[in-house]
């Protein structure tokens, strides 16, 4: 099904949109877990990690779930296809791994924002907690492949695209 | 980010099915090496890996469980 040009620039705006602000919002989280590395100040700790918390569940999870689906919608509306061309494919792996990795790391956010915010938590516990900054460094690292490869769409089809193809051209209606 | 229009590959009609591109290959074969020095790193490192490893245990009261 092959979407008309209005619902398709529709659905374009809020893939880039999504897209583009997950890129934006997890630069912003890595800001702050860099913070928790690189201080030791109890206060700048417990903002960092509440923050970070913030963050994640308020903008980097939906606008994960937004681009994955508009994603979704843009391929199979077009004549790209989901399963047709490489870069299409592996666009859709890479974002369903690292929509999979953040869903399960909220968790681990969540309690280290709860640790932190209560304020019984001494600055020793504080230092003592870890950060996600291999998560969020590889998080990056993944949504910059996906951009790279949604803007250079390099040459590749399936087998099952080849052979939607085919059966395309022989059976034109 | 799926867009409209441009080339949607191939110049001509293929003579049989396609293989996987050069670039496909050498990707998965980078995120094959870099998983395996990821986990190698885990292992030696001795960590365990989950949700767990990053609240840390020490000084940490049992209050603050956010498993159970």
């Amino acid at each position: 099904m092959k979407l008309r040009p209005g619902p398709r620039k529709l659905a374009l705006s809020v893939h880039l949109a999504a897209s583009i602000g997950w890129i934006g919002a997890v630069a912003a989280y890595l800001v702050l877990d860099m913070a928790t590395v690189t201080s030791d100040h109890p206060g700048t700790l417990r903002a960092a990690y509440v923050g970070m918390n913030l963050i994640v569940t308020s903008v980097i999870v939906p606008l994960a779930v937004t681009a994955l689906i508009s994603g979704i919608i843009m391929s199979l509306g077009t004549h790209w296809g989901l399963l047709r061309h490489y870069w299409v494919l592996i666009s859709l792996l890479l974002t369903v791994f690292a929509t999979t990795v953040l869903l399960v790391e909220t968790r681990t956010i969540d309690a280290l924002a709860s640790i932190a915010a209560d304020p019984s938590t001494t600055a020793e516990d504080l230092a003592s907690l870890n950060s996600t900054l291999v998560h969020s460094v590889g998080g990056m690292v993944i949504l910059m492949a996906i951009l790279i490869l949604n803007v250079y769409k390099p040459r590749g089809m399936t087998r099952y695209g080849w052979r939607q193809q085919r059966a395309a051209r022989s059976d034109p209606r | 980010m799926v867009q409209s229009g441009g080339d949607i590959g191939g110049s001509g009609p293929p003579q049989g099915p396609p293989g996987m591109p050069r670039w496909v290959k050498l990707s998965a074969l980078a995120a094959v090496v870099v998983a395996v020095v990821l986990i190698l790193i885990m292992v030696v490192a001795g960590g365990e890996h989950g949700p767990g490893m990053h609240t840390g245990t020490s000084g940490i009261r049992n209050s603050h469980d956010w498993r159970g």
